[in-house]
């Protein structure tokens, strides 16, 4: 044996606990000595007996060997030997003895011993002997590992067995279909007990939904010893049904001899009933014509979204599309209020807030040119659904009746006084044919027009001339002519006019027989038709006289009378609260055809006083005054001078500002200020471009319009008088002199 | 019935509350023209409710509910708003504005801001 080997065995023997029975104490004191070089643990007894009653104090595996000699008082070692072996027949023991005799040996052997060892012990015996010994041991080690290893493995498969018989659904059947074994999951299952299973039909628990070609398909794959998967519907013995998917696999013998079937199945009755439910509630919502859509915190689209859906974004699929891109790609102000409005329903656990946080994302957006309704709501699991639904129908249903509204007050205003309409187109058309070269009279006759066209309701005109003031405003008046141009202001009139003809007929506009006629001439052109009329009595006579009579309505009053409804239209759309204007004075009192400007002017002025006269009722209430402004215009006759006098009980004519303004504006030098009376300031007002309001306004505050109407008053001879007060209001009161009828 | 201080700077705004909120018969009874007077004189009210503007000259709503909030944190704030201030709304909830209203104010309006923060109230 090599230094190795040896080195390895004596590391075995080392941990070996050993017994060692010898009567003679020299003997057993030499062997000692040799037996250290191997052992570690060694027990002594003097003799049979001392070895047995030592071995019984121990437990039965405490000694791995026994070393004995034979012949020994009281008890020999043959004796001892049988003895241990009755108690443990697995114990080794060593024997050295002197007998040479192969017999004897052999029964040594016989009776258990596991070696024997001649003596005297020489050390190379020893060696073979231990060397025997260990190698027992180790097969022994070896043998145990691998028991404990299948006995574990025995364990974990009787387990595998068991879980599989509880929890999969599982059954074979020969290979007629009769069932050889079913699971107990597939008891419980079904409904039926194994012993009801066994021997009948699979077909037990077929459910009469299924369709008979599906199980023709199963035969005809498994027959063919091929795999076939798939769901179906069972009936259970209670009546009720089960849904498995299936996995159905021919079975073999130990013998691979194909005998049956065997078939595993998974339980989908509940992913079924979800399955069948969303598509029942997705069946609804494509049948309810709405979007229907959900979204987590990515924004990505979940599936399962409604037809609707598809057809609002114009797509063939929205799945995992990001919902904010989808919704306001167009419209980045509503898709941050969307983004950060969602970011915050999902980060809050706060159901109140959700809602609030809901109740503040855009309702209405269009989309793809259909006005689309957007209604939110939050689902658990951080899901928000959206409900889109397009209302574009409604919209235009709602935008038609608006039109028609404001059609119909068009038209009700331009026919109730055709003369005046076609008055003022008249001068429109010659207008923008002539647009006036002077920059300052260009922008107050365009302002006036303004004016008068928002009076007639003309809404297309009136909002293309108050676009065309802004882009103006800074301009010279060659850029102005260029403008003019491109603007296009006789095709949008024509918009309107066409509207008018439309509903009044092509005369209605198309009547250019009209020139102006002095009121005198009128009348007595009027008075000799009325003495023919009387001598005559004809009936077509009487009715030129009632047209004649209705081609004049130069009464003072009802020329006034248009403000009214435009002031009242004024304070609505300034949020101002105003009493209704009322016009006072004789309503029969005529006045000539050329003081019509004139009362057109005044448009201005009545802007003016629902503008800067009127205060918000905020302040009104501050000043403790009546939180209803109040505007008035009365006319009376005196002597040969008619007075119209339009006041209001606003905030009065601040002269600072004017004065201010009209030194930055040039319109005044500063060093002329201490010069002015605090009428000739109050003047002020009717210089061109001295509005002391900042804001451009779309019917006042270019500080154009009052001085249209002092030029007007100029050509009438007329007078004004400015009453002021602070606080209080202003008075205006204008005097145009009648008696130089037909100059 | 509720105390409520009202916070605007609008005198229109605070009458038109103060008439509507009495008409349901809660108690008006205190009235800041700013966000800086509403702080000192919430202390000094401990009203059950504020009404509190969003744009403000000196302090805005805003400010003037975080400070509030800051110092009472069951403070219930409800902000008066108009379109277009839709993220300063959020802001305000956020910061603990337990609703809002959008102008003009009516009285359903109120009545619905009101059931909600205070749900134990019986009209």
């Amino acid at each position: 044996m090599d230094k190795l080997s040896l080195k390895h065995l004596v590391e075995k023997t080392k941990k070996l606990k050993i017994l060692y029975v010898e009567d003679n104490q020299e003997t057993r004191n030499q062997a000692v000595k040799v037996f250290e070089n191997f052992l570690d643990h060694i027990d002594i007894a003097i003799d049979g007996l001392d070895g047995l009653t030592q071995y019984k104090q121990k437990t039965t595996n405490y000694y791995d060997l026994i070393i004995s000699d034979i012949n020994m008082p009281n008890m020999n070692g043959m004796d001892m030997s049988e003895e241990i072996l009755k108690i443990n027949n697995e114990q080794h023991i060593l024997i050295i003895t002197a007998h040479n005799n192969p017999e004897y040996l052999q029964e040594l052997i016989n009776i258990g011993i596991t070696n024997y060892i001649h003596k005297p012990v020489r050390m190379d015996n020893l060696i073979q002997a231990f060397a025997k010994v260990i190698d027992i041991f180790d097969k022994k080690n070896q043998a145990n590992q691998e028991f404990n290893k299948i006995s574990k493995l025995n364990h974990e498969l009787d387990a595998l067995v068991d879980s599989f018989d509880t929890y999969v659904i599982a059954s074979r059947t020969d290979l007629k279909g009769k069932i050889t074994y079913a699971s107990k999951a597939y008891e419980i299952i079904s409904g039926y007990k194994e012993s009801e299973l066994i021997g009948q039909p699979h077909s037990i628990v077929r459910h009469p939904d299924m369709p008979s070609l599906a199980f023709k398909q199963l035969w005809d794959t498994i027959k063919k010893e091929k795999l076939w998967i798939g769901e179906v519907k069972n009936l259970k013995k209670d009546g009720t049904f089960y849904w498995v998917e299936a996995h159905i696999a021919p079975y073999y013998n130990a013998n691979g001899e194909h005998i049956g079937y065997s078939a595993i199945r998974l339980d989908i009755t509940s992913k079924k009933r979800a399955e069948l439910l969303n598509n029942e509630i997705i069946n609804l919502l494509d049948n309810a014509g709405q979007g229907f859509l959900s979204f987590g915190k990515d924004f990505k689209l979940n599936q399962g979204f409604s037809k609707e859906c598809l057809n609002i974004f114009n797509k063939i699929d929205i799945f995992n599309e990001n919902i904010s891109e989808l919704l306001f790609f167009d419209d980045s102000i509503k898709k941050d209020l969307f983004e950060d409005g969602i970011s915050r329903v999902m980060n809050t656990t706060d159901d109140m807030m959700k809602e609030l946080f809901l109740s503040l994302l855009p309702k209405e957006h269009i989309i793809n040119n259909k006005d689309i309704k957007i209604k939110y709501k939050f689902l658990q699991n951080n899901i928000v659904m959206i409900i889109l639904t397009d209302i574009t129908n409604t919209k235009k249903l709602e935008s038609k009746i608006i039109k028609q509204n404001q059609v119909q007050k068009m038209i009700v205003s331009v026919a109730s006084n055709k003369n005046d309409f076609i008055d003022i187109k008249n001068e429109f058309d010659n207008f923008i044919l002539n647009i006036p070269s002077d920059l300052t009279i260009l922008k107050r006759e365009l302002h006036t027009f303004k004016g008068v066209f928002a009076q007639k309701e003309m809404v297309y005109i009136t909002n293309s001339i108050h676009q065309l003031e802004s882009k103006i405003i800074d301009k010279s008046i060659i850029e102005i002519k260029q403008i003019f141009q491109k603007h296009n202001l006789k095709k949008i009139f024509e918009k309107d006019l066409l509207i008018i003809s439309s509903i009044l007929g092509e005369e209605f506009i198309t009547e250019d027989e009209y020139f102006p006629v002095d009121i005198n001439s009128f009348e007595i052109l009027k008075e000799k038709l009325e003495i023919i009329n009387s001598q005559l009595n004809n009936n077509l006579l009487n009715d030129i006289i009632v047209d004649f009579n209705k081609l004049k309505d130069d009464f003072l009053y009802s020329l006034l009378n248009v403000y009214p409804p435009l002031v009242k239209k004024m304070a609505l759309s300034l949020n101002k609260e105003i009493y209704p204007l009322t016009i006072l004075g004789d309503k029969s009192l005529k006045i000539p055809n050329k003081f019509k400007p004139f009362i057109k002017s005044l448009i201005h002025l009545f802007n003016n006083c629902v503008e800067h006269g009127i205060e918000t009722s905020d302040c009104r209430i501050d000043s403790s005054k009546n939180e209803f402004g109040t505007i008035k215009c009365n006319f009376k006759k005196e002597q040969n001078n008619i007075k119209i006098i339009i006041s209001d009980d606003g905030q009065g004519i601040d002269t600072n500002k004017l004065l201010l303004k009209a030194i930055s504006t040039n319109t005044i030098m500063e060093n002329q200020i201490n010069i002015l009376s605090e009428e000739e300031k109050l003047f002020l007002v009717f210089k061109d471009n001295l509005s002391t309001k900042e804001n451009i306004s779309m019917t006042s505050g270019r500080g154009v319009g009052m001085s249209a109407i002092k030029s007007e008053l100029e050509k009438l001879n007329g007078d004004i008088k400015i009453n002021n007060s602070i606080n209080n209001g202003v008075e205006f009161i204008f005097t145009l002199p009648i008696n130089k009828i037909g100059e | 019935m509720l105390n409520i201080m009202i916070v605007d700077d609008s005198l229109i705004i605070r009458k038109t509350l103060t008439t509507e909120l009495e008409k349901m018969g809660h108690n008006v009874v205190a009235t800041a023209k700013s966000g800086q007077e509403a702080i000192d004189l919430y202390s000094k009210h401990m009203p059950d409710l504020v009404t509190m503007d969003i744009t403000m000259p000196i302090m805005n709503g805003i400010e003037a509910l975080k400070r509030i909030k800051s110092n009472y944190k069951g403070a219930n704030i409800m902000m008066i708003t108009s379109h277009g201030e839709e993220k300063l709304v959020m802001d305000a909830i956020s910061s603990g504005a337990k609703g809002y209203i959008l102008k003009p104010i009516t009285q359903e309006k109120l009545e619905n801001v009101l059931k909600k923060i205070f749900p134990q109230l019986d009209n």
